[in-house]
């Protein structure tokens, strides 16, 4: 009977130790899928007033988002996040293929000077972009981004409703993933460094 | 600070009870726990560029007492105007943030103020707020007197 039982404890034992090893063994890592709906090239104007092509990202992988500088609840929110992102990856050593890019659908109030302002502030290597109404609402299309003017706020300040995700793009500017304003940081990284 | 509201309805309960309050109210403003209906805690400003002329603040509120409270809005020095805030999501999946008049805060529950929920929204800043310095403001109430309280201003 003695044996039984201390038969019984190690087998236990065994079980709870693949348990263990399964569950804290990093899981294979699914390539993160190709989003073929949206993306593309796109001319605009960079914070140094000069014309930008998204060919320049070509090698690099991007974090992109979309706002407004006045907008001052999530905008301000998803900089900071994706500043630290940032910050965590170059503390790490990883960011020097990163780049960050913040693209404007209010370009009447953020002019390349105020954009150059107000992103310094948060990191020096922030690409903001900014240009024709034309041109905003096409690469606006291209990444299936919502934005609307809806009208001033009671300070007489023009106002927009937007979506607010935060896209990942692979060394070919191909979208990889969509993230909320509140995910993850080393979800992201993970997913990034699986770029690298 | 007095709070003409507040005595308003203090009145209809008594000048007994008037008076015992007139005498707490003073006693009751320091910290972060004051009063023993309402416990605010988590106060912050977001640090913003200095090109920036609005932020938004955050805390949150709970009514310990078993009387719903409902906050009215809040002053400060360092912003020309404030309003209750909320990002209200529309139906094509956009938000958008739009004013409050009140936001009632029922007794025995908490009322969190956070990143893209309700937010104290500050308008045209009066100067750049330095990260790390605290700044204070005045919480409006309708059954209290205002709750002035430092928020410390982050990222
Ligand atoms: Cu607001």
């Amino acid at each position: 009977m003695k044996k039984l039982v201390l038969m019984a404890v190690a087998v236990m034992l065994i079980l709870a130790a693949v348990v263990a090893w399964e569950t804290t063994r990093e899981p294979a890592r699914e390539p993160l899928p190709v989003n073929t709906r949206m993306g593309g090239d796109f001319t605009m104007t960079d914070q140094r007033g000069e014309a930008f092509h998204s060919d320049a990202l070509k090698g690099q992988v991007v974090l992109l988002f979309f706002g407004f500088t006045h907008c001052p609840d999530i905008c301000p929110a998803t900089m900071a996040r994706m500043t630290q992102l940032y910050k965590n990856l170059e503390a790490a050593g990883q960011a020097d293929d990163v780049q960050m890019v913040f693209i404007t659908f209010d370009p009447e109030r953020d002019t390349p000077e105020h954009l150059s302002q107000y992103l310094t502030w948060f990191h020096e290597d922030i690409i903001g972009l900014t240009g024709s109404e034309e041109q905003v609402e096409q690469v606006a299309k291209q990444f299936g981004v919502v934005f609307m003017p809806v009208g001033e706020d009671s300070q007489g300040g023009v106002e927009f409703a937007h979506s607010d995700f935060v896209y990942l793009l692979d060394r070919e500017s191909r979208v990889r993933k969509l993230y909320p304003v509140d995910a993850d940081l080393k979800e992201m990284q993970d997913d990034l460094l699986t770029l690298l | 600070m007095i709070c003409l509201r507040c005595f308003d309805r203090v009145r209809a309960l008594g000048p007994l009870l008037a008076l015992s309050l007139a005498v707490l109210a003073p006693l009751s403003h320091a910290g972060e726990i004051d009063e023993p209906e309402l416990l605010i805690d988590n106060m912050w400003l977001r640090a913003v560029p200095p090109v920036s002329s609005n932020t938004a603040g955050y805390f949150s509120v709970t009514n310990t007492s078993d009387e719903p409270v409902t906050l009215l809005g809040f002053s400060t020095d360092i912003a020309a105007a404030g309003e209750l805030h909320t990002m209200a999501p529309q139906d094509d999946g956009t938000r958008r943030m739009q004013r409050l008049p009140d936001v009632p805060v029922p007794a025995g529950e908490t009322v969190h103020f956070a990143p893209g929920g309700h937010h104290l929204m500050l308008f045209r800043l009066t100067r750049p707020l330095e990260e790390g310095e605290q700044v204070e403001l005045c919480l409006e109430f309708d059954v209290t007197a205002p709750y002035c309280l430092p928020f410390e201003v982050r990222r």
